[in-house]
């Protein structure tokens, strides 16, 4: 369907007029091909690239020649990126706030990847650290967080975040039931469990303050996995502590649900149904041995039921206009 | 007769480029509601996490209906008609509930339609190829399936099967082709020959009007032609082909006839297809070419690799980021009908004649809407459906 069509049916309806449609025409005889996105992409993937390669460099060619030289040649241009965004960093506002450079954002992330490269590095090689090994990745989580509120950068709001959990030992990322780390160990799921929630909590006192609403999704997301994967692993790993980690999953899952209802981000609806669900199975086949039939049967009741119950939710969202990230602000 | 409201289609499809304009300040929001009341779309609002949901859970209610029957009929399937005849009968019931639902509740591309309409093809294809001889070649199942699939593109318009269209008719080539030794040398030809041919044909419809109800399966024909062309000319894949098709494989894959006539085509298209994508401004040109450019950089390496991996990786995210730094710099301005800034953004900037833009904003408010009520649409003309919206 061309413009011009659509031009057409509108003034056959006698919906604009001449001067109306021959305006629009020739802004859309005019309308200019936007690269914006692609060639943020194409920013993004080099220096992705530049990262891995740099990051790989590193280890390759230690104790040679010419390595204290890469280490320092990195460091000064980790040293710059950061000094770039600084340099055009936006005013901090509570609400988004831009950097003053289309560059701004891409340097603090370089400065950001660098930076992590040169820590492992100097970890690696000088021990920095001792054998703490946590403070490896505590120390850029902390500092990565505090980046993202002061810089306004979502990105750097995950690496930090990402930092975080696998501080306390897990790998966790958004929509992938999967999870490395030790969660059979009480210590770490018990950790996990309380990082997740001191990090929501966190995110909503923050969203309520109205300081940088938009990181909430950001934050919740990564919280809200960690959370619910850790609430199943207890499920699977601690057969006598079944009661406690059901009905604590499904707690969450039903805060999960309120959430999503009231603030329209359905991620968090299907992050709980999908949780939810695989728990219940889980504890329904363990505890009945379901015989195939009644697995069928099994299938095909949740499977309607889950469909009707996730179609009544979609109701909410029938007001156009959605209240997305951007308009919290 | 379609599975969905063909003029709901068209209108959804309409109301996307008014939304636009009103986004970018044509059109007001009195005349953006008017123009809605004229032009309905009755389809459920939906959202993307939701439709997850809904075609996962969907799925798992089909597969437990589905063997539930299978295992409570399992004393007739002795004979294997009718398995079959109970695949074709389960597959049309699921079809026939999705035209149900698509009626009832009002769902276009909801989740559970997507699901239901998959399941209904998949099945009625594995019960038409259970009762086709169990001895014939892949490629001739292929082209019995792949009428019953279009079919499903033409009813539902469903993406998915836009998909497994594709794949069939590639399966077919491939199996067919590789059947005769001239087959094997002349399969990459062929196959970027239908690729080019694909692209052409969903380039010369995806805007037609009366077509408008397939024309997200256009453009997604238009993206996998361009995927399948790049694959197909690509020297390390042919070349990997090759090694699979032989009887006795040595350690590594021999090289292949007409050797250079591939690296030729593994750098020229994707450079053809960036000049194509920048002449035409066609957004999957642009990126199907610098994404095949990558691969060529990519198959190069791998084949003479002159200096070490990192060396690679370093010096191509360098330049990636220098041609991205020089190109968005270049773009701050418009040049040669390109731009840097995002496609929403009001064409005021962009406007080399600014006093054009005026006329349309002072046309399109309120006076606009006296001159409506002139002609009679009054009903849609007040500041109150304005507010509605």
């Amino acid at each position: 369907m061309s413009p011009e069509r659509v031009l057409q049916e509108l003034a056959d309806q006698q919906l604009i007029n001449d001067k109306q449609r021959a305006g629009i025409q020739t802004v859309e005889d005019h309308k200019l091909f936007s690269a914006h996105w692609e060639l943020r992409s194409l920013l993004y993937v080099g220096i992705l690239l530049f990262t891995t390669g740099t990051g790989w460099l590193i280890y390759k060619y230690i104790d040679q020649i010419g390595h204290t030289f890469l280490i320092i040649a990195l460091s000064v241009l980790c040293a710059a990126s950061f000094a770039f965004a600084v340099r055009y960093k936006g005013t901090f506002t509570r609400g988004r706030s831009y950097s003053r450079s289309p560059f701004g954002d891409y340097a603090l992330l370089l400065a950001c990847l660098l930076f992590l490269s040169l820590e492992g590095y100097l970890q690696y090689q000088y021990t920095i650290f001792g054998t703490r090994y946590g403070l490896v990745t505590f120390l850029p989580a902390i500092l990565f967080l505090s980046l993202a509120y002061l810089f306004d950068h979502r990105g750097v709001l995950a690496m930090g975040l990402t930092a975080l959990i696998s501080w306390i030992g897990v790998t966790v990322r958004p929509l992938e039931f999967y999870f490395k780390g030790n969660l059979k160990d009480m210590t770490v799921l018990l950790s996990a469990l309380a990082l997740s929630i001191f990090l929501m909590v966190g995110a909503l006192m923050l969203d309520r303050q109205r300081i940088k609403p938009h990181f909430t999704i950001t934050t919740l997301g990564f919280a809200g996995n960690l959370l619910l994967v850790a609430l199943l692993a207890g499920l699977f790993n601690f057969e006598n502590l079944h009661l406690q980690f059901a009905l604590a999953l499904a707690v969450a899952c039903a805060g999960f649900d309120w959430y999503a209802r009231r603030e329209r981000s359905f991620l968090f609806l299907l992050m709980s149904t999908f949780y939810g669900y695989i728990g219940a199975t889980y504890l329904v086949f363990h505890y009945l041995h379901l015989r195939d039939e009644a697995t069928y049967l099994y299938w095909l009741i949740t499977g309607i039921g889950v469909t009707v119950y996730l179609s009544a939710n979609r109701k909410i969202d029938a007001v156009p206009g959605v209240k997305s990230e951007e308009g919290k602000n | 007769m379609k599975a969905y409201n063909e003029t709901w289609v068209h209108n959804k499809r309409l109301m996307e480029y008014v939304a636009r304009w009103q986004r970018q300040g044509m059109l007001d929001a009195a005349k953006l509601a008017q123009i809605q009341a004229k032009f309905p779309v009755g389809f459920r609002e939906s959202n993307g996490f939701i439709e997850i949901g809904l075609f996962v859970f969907s799925i798992v209610a089909t597969s437990g209906s589905y063997f539930l029957l299978a295992t409570l009929l399992g004393q007739l399937f002795n004979h294997d008609v009718f398995y079959h005849v109970f695949n074709i009968g389960s597959g049309l019931a699921v079809g026939f509930l999705a035209g149900r639902l698509i009626n009832s509740r009002n769902y276009y591309r909801s989740g559970v339609d997507n699901a239901l309409v998959i399941a209904a093809v998949a099945l009625v294809t594995a019960g038409v190829v259970g009762l086709l001889p169990n001895n014939l070649p892949t490629w001739q199942y292929c082209l019995i399936i792949l009428p019953l699939v279009l079919m499903g593109v033409w009813y539902y318009s469903d993406l998915l099967l836009t998909m497994a269209a594709f794949a069939t008719l590639i399966t077919a080539l491939f199996d067919f082709f590789l059947d005769f030794p001239a087959g094997k040398t002349g399969l990459p030809f062929v196959l970027m020959a239908i690729s080019a041919g694909l692209y052409g044909m969903a380039r010369r419809y995806e805007n037609r009007d009366h077509l408008v109800y397939w024309r997200d399966n256009f453009i997604l024909l238009g993206w996998l032609s361009l995927t399948q062309l790049l694959i197909s000319c690509n020297y390390f894949a042919v070349r990997q082909l090759h090694y699979w098709t032989l009887d006795k494989r040595p350690a590594e894959a021999p090289e292949i006839a007409l050797a250079p006539l591939f690296w030729l085509l593994t750098t020229a298209v994707p450079i053809v297809l960036l000049y194509l994508g920048i002449r035409q401004k066609e957004r999957p040109l642009l990126i199907m070419g610098a994404i095949g450019w990558g691969l060529a950089l990519a198959t190069w390496r791998y084949y003479y690799p002159v200096f070490s991996l990192e060396f690679y990786l370093i010096s191509n995210g360098i330049l990636l980021a220098l041609t991205a730094i020089f190109l968005i710099r270049y773009l701050s301005v418009p040049r040669n009908g390109f731009t840097d800034r995002p496609d929403e953004d009001s064409p005021k900037e962009l406007f080399l004649n600014a006093e054009a833009l005026s006329t349309i904003q002072a046309t399109s408010g309120h006076p606009g809407s006296k001159e409506d009520m002139q002609f009679g649409g009054g009903d849609f003309g007040g500041g109150g459906s304005g507010e509605r919206y």
